[in-house]
């Protein structure tokens, strides 16, 4: 067994605890070698709490942590072979790019010669080579983050922690960044931890996701996964837009469930091996899975409601709906503007709305 | 209107300063006075300062004035930076607001019961343990440092709040063991809070009278002391010309301190 195949950092039943509010609650976590792994929350879900023990910053209450097979938990952080890019960056203000970036290296008592070498590789790899005699004072946002990103790559750490990367860029830069930073990950093939709220940037950049809900993971896997099979409400919801719409359970067997959903105009049947346990249900249908017509569609694999455009936003690459359906619930809808012509669905029109019955998912709480 | 207001205001500037500075200003002028009565001006010399300077008494108060500035900031700057540190970085600890307290208190004592309970304490400790020896340049120090560290505590401690605790991890987290992140990152960035800490101290010290009063013994007399008895025998003209210099050297520190705090701010943003 190569160590490729092996799980290159474990978390086993890792608890925080600060006073009474637990943090991060008996998570277990396996990442891969060379994985870039995103862990998505909202503020105050415990997953800046989780990389600062990666980082050695804070000591688990519980638990332990392996990385590449040795046990780090109580290793102090300038012992770990893991280092850290902060959220505000966190330059030292006194000291040059080049003094920033050679910092880590000096400390390991390398020669002057090879700590030059590697700082001006380092500067070439995120594109600022000029720059060594500045100081963080003199340089942009988008500069800083480099600065850091060269900082914290520079002691080819096995693991790089990335604490909301992109959150102090604008938008513009942050998707461009994101891309760069996708392709420093491929070329130096480090596994990248990155910690984030925005669900776009997690969803572009990573080969896996956790989503972290009060402490623990809700669900885990490939951005895919996750955003067209999500295990629940909760992820269905917080991973880009979704209609949820109301159901009761009719009836269920050993292969099928039968709910009744009255927003997509009745009866609706799910293959289903697990049994429910509760007999209010979700259905989860996404906005860019309904189609929009004036006209009656006639393709029979399909179901279709009536409905009336209520709100209309145009967004240049979509169009997004709001359609109030016969029986009184609103649709969201998006449609992509595929031709050049003016729009030709607006406010009040009547419209019919369609989907593939298998683009719908039965969801607990 | 605006105009009739703003002339007022001007006005009522001017006069603030006038009453602020004029006196200072005539010890200025006066101490090149060549008249030996303060009040009539007899033309420009320098005689007062040379005189000032062939005065072994003021000479000797002068030096030892500021060997007691000097010990005083320098001590008054590590112990109060330290204490600044532990307000700032350790959030909790038993007796933290005791603590916290204990060290802003100096700034709200009045000067009168700060002296006389060091003066007491002096005398008693002479009492149970035989030291002090004698009251004079180490107790005058001693009492010196214990109310500037306070103000120095005070300026480290708002200085290392400004700091993001990062800086200190990122360090940390690069490989620097806490020792070598205290001496390579945190003291560097509060190094200038720490020469306006230390001027700040120096200016207190040459500039008390009433604690240096309590706890002085014979034979050790501060500048301030000595101008304060000598007035008390009238005006000499020399008071001004050393009043001058004390002026000087005072305004001299107190840019620095100023000029330091003006470009650590600009470069922290």
């Amino acid at each position: 067994m190569t160590s490729d195949e092996k799980n290159f950092i474990e978390i086993k039943g890792v608890s925080k605890h600060f006073g009474d509010v637990v943090a991060v609650d008996n998570v277990d976590l396996a990442i891969k070698k060379g994985e870039l792994f995103s862990i998505l929350g909202a503020s105050g879900s415990g997953k800046t709490t989780l990389l600062r023990i990666l980082a050695g910053l804070e000591i688990p209450s519980q638990g332990s942590i392996l990385i590449d097979g040795v046990d780090m938990t109580s290793v102090a952080p300038y012992n770990r072979p893991v280092n850290i890019m902060f959220q505000n960056y966190a330059l030292f203000p006194h000291m040059s790019v080049f003094e920033n970036i050679a910092y880590g290296l000096k400390k390991e008592g390398l020669q002057k010669e090879s700590i030059e070498e590697k700082v001006q590789k380092m500067l070439a790899l995120v594109k600022l080579e000029g720059y060594e005699n500045r100081k963080p004072n003199q340089l942009s946002g988008g500069q800083s983050q480099r600065v850091a990103l060269a900082r914290s790559l520079v002691k080819e750490p096995k693991v790089l922690l990335l604490d909301e990367p992109m959150a102090a860029l604008d938008k513009k830069l942050r998707q461009s960044t994101q891309f760069e930073l996708m392709d420093i990950h491929y070329e130096l093939g480090i596994t990248f931890v990155i910690v984030t709220h925005d669900q776009e940037e997690a969803m572009t950049l990573s080969d896996r996701i956790a989503i972290m809900e009060q402490g623990q993971f809700v669900q885990i896997g490939s951005p895919n996964l996750i955003y067209e099979n999500p295990r629940s409400k909760f992820v269905a919801d917080f991973l880009g837009n979704i209609n949820l719409l109301e159901a009761t359970i009719t009836e269920q067997n050993d292969k099928e469930i039968v709910v009744d959903c009255a927003a997509l105009g009745g009866e609706l049947k799910f293959d289903q091996t697990e049994q429910a346990n509760a007999s209010e249900m979700t259905v989860a249908l996404r906005p860019e899975k309904v189609m929009i017509e004036k006209n009656i569609p006639t393709n029979d694999d399909q179901s279709h409601i009536k409905g009336i455009v209520e709100d209309f936003g145009y967004f240049g690459n979509l169009s997004i709906y709001r359609v109030k359906t016969e029986s009184g619930h609103v649709i969201q809808v998006s449609k992509q503007n595929r031709d050049r012509v003016e729009q030709s669905i607006k406010w009040e029109d009547e419209v019919y709305l369609s989907w593939d019955n298998d683009s719908l998912m039965l969801l607990g709480e | 209107m605006l105009n009739q207001r703003s002339r007022f205001i001007f006005s009522a500037l001017c006069f603030g300063f006038a009453f602020l500075y004029i006196p200072i200003l005539l010890v200025i002028i006066y101490s090149f006075n060549d008249s030996r009565l303060v009040t009539v001006w007899g033309g420009w010399s320098f005689r007062w300062y040379v005189e000032l300077f062939n005065n072994e008494n003021i000479l000797n108060a002068a030096l030892l004035s500021f060997q007691i500035a000097a010990i005083t900031a320098t001590f008054a700057t590590i112990m109060g930076t330290m204490a600044g540190f532990i307000m700032a970085r350790i959030k909790k600890f038993r007796g933290r607001l005791l603590f916290s307290g204990m060290i802003a208190s100096p700034l709200v004592m009045p000067e009168v019961i700060t002296g006389l309970s060091l003066l007491l304490l002096f005398v008693s400790l002479q009492d149970f343990i035989g030291w002090p020896t004698s009251r004079g340049m180490n107790t005058i120090t001693i009492a010196h440092i214990t109310f500037s560290m306070a103000y120095v505590a005070v300026i480290i401690q708002s200085r290392l709040t400004e700091i993001n605790e990062s800086l200190e991890e990122a360090a940390m987290d690069l490989g620097a063991r806490p020792l070598r992140v205290l001496w390579d990152i945190t003291l560097p960035i509060i190094f200038p809070a720490m020469i306006s800490g230390w001027l700040l101290s120096f200016t207190l010290s040459l500039d008390d009278l009433v604690i240096a009063s309590f706890v002085s013994g014979p034979g050790a007399t501060t500048l301030p002391m000595l101008i304060f008895s000598k007035v008390r025998l009238g005006v000499s003209p020399d008071i001004n010309a050393l009043a001058t210099i004390l002026i000087v050297v005072v305004t001299l520190g107190l840019c620095i301190a100023a000029w330091i705090t003006s470009r650590q701010n600009r470069s922290a943003k």
